[in-house]
């Protein structure tokens, strides 16, 4: 191997180590905001009940064929229709809990219970 | 009392949805899929057509938010089962569940449509109610265990879930009419 073509060799292998290292997804620690996955599947909200931080992000995703809705019932939020595959994304930005339903099927429930402080208080 | 008689209306649906107009009834368990997922989607088209009626017809706002529902959410799976025949590539095949499914729903149609009011509403709600029984019945003790195909058995448990939802909207729907009607 020349030099040359070794040191291509090394200049690549450093850009792909390099690359990889800014690519990564953070570790989740105590300063990083979580995001919460909600699934919707079968007229239910999965988990039914979730406990997050100030800052930290839920989100939902209908798995359903029907269209469904995450709606606070006392008005905080609403997706809206989120039909097959769609998702919505709200930021905890309050204290303490909320109860939310689907606004098409009152009969599904969930409940999201804010707890601790903001990641870096 | 009520409970009674809607559950004897329901056993009447059964009974009349597999006798086809020859008087020789047909096992719901010969048929295949093909055969299956045209009674789902018939089904479904079929409540689709009452709530239409329904909307056009009832002033009652639980009625007419029930309708709404069975639109968006029959159109929904009914738009599933078309998307997973596309990409199957295949036909549903018409069969004589089908047809005693269609049959039974045009005289119902004709009952709603010569009523109003208070009427209607005890008509549509009672029929919505025990159409659901019927159908939640077949897809769980019969249609779902005979798919074969694995996607089409996954569409009709997540039918079976959407529609097990209205059954018991249904319900709740059938107590208020009735109370308003006492």
């Amino acid at each position: 191997m020349t030099f040359a073509r070794g040191f291509a060799v090394l200049a690549a292998a450093v850009s792909a180590a390099g690359a990889a290292w800014l690519t990564a997804p953070a570790e989740a620690g105590d300063s990083e905001p979580e995001v919460h996955r909600i699934e919707i599947r079968r007229f239910a909200f999965i988990p039914a009940q979730l406990e997050v931080r100030p800052g930290d992000i839920i989100e939902w995703v209908n798995n359903d064929a029907v269209p469904h809705t995450s709606t606070a019932e006392d008005g905080a939020w609403d997706s809206e229709e989120l039909s097959r595959g769609a998702s919505y994304r709200v930021t905890v930005d309050w204290q303490g809990s909320r109860d939310y339903i689907c606004a098409y099927h009152p009969h599904m429930t969930g409940r999201i219970d804010v707890v601790g402080v903001a990641p870096g208080e | 009392m009520r409970r009674h008689t809607l559950f004897a209306a329901a056993l009447m649906s059964a009974a009349l949805v597999f006798m086809p107009p020859s008087g020789q009834a047909q096992s719901p368990e010969d048929l295949n899929d093909l055969e299956i997922a045209h009674v789902a989607y018939s089904a479904g088209a079929l409540d689709i057509r009452y709530a239409h009626l329904a909307l056009a017809i009832s002033e009652n706002p639980k009625i007419r938010e029930f309708a709404a529902l069975m639109l968006r959410d029959h159109g929904a799976v009914n738009d599933a089962a078309v998307a997973l025949i596309t990409r199957l590539n295949v036909t549903p095949k018409d069969n004589e569940v089908s047809q005693s499914l269609v049959a039974q729903a045009a005289g119902i149609r004709s009952r709603l449509r010569a009523a109003e009011g208070a009427e209607f509403d005890r008509i549509y709600a009672e029929n919505e109610l025990s159409y659901h029984q019927f159908v939640n019945g077949a897809l769980a003790g019969i249609f779902i265990p005979n798919a074969q195909n694995a996607e089409l058995k996954a569409l009709l448990e997540d039918a079976l879930a959407t529609f097990k939802a209205h059954e018991h909207h249904a319900e709740a729907m059938v107590e208020a009419v009735s109370m308003a009607g006492e």
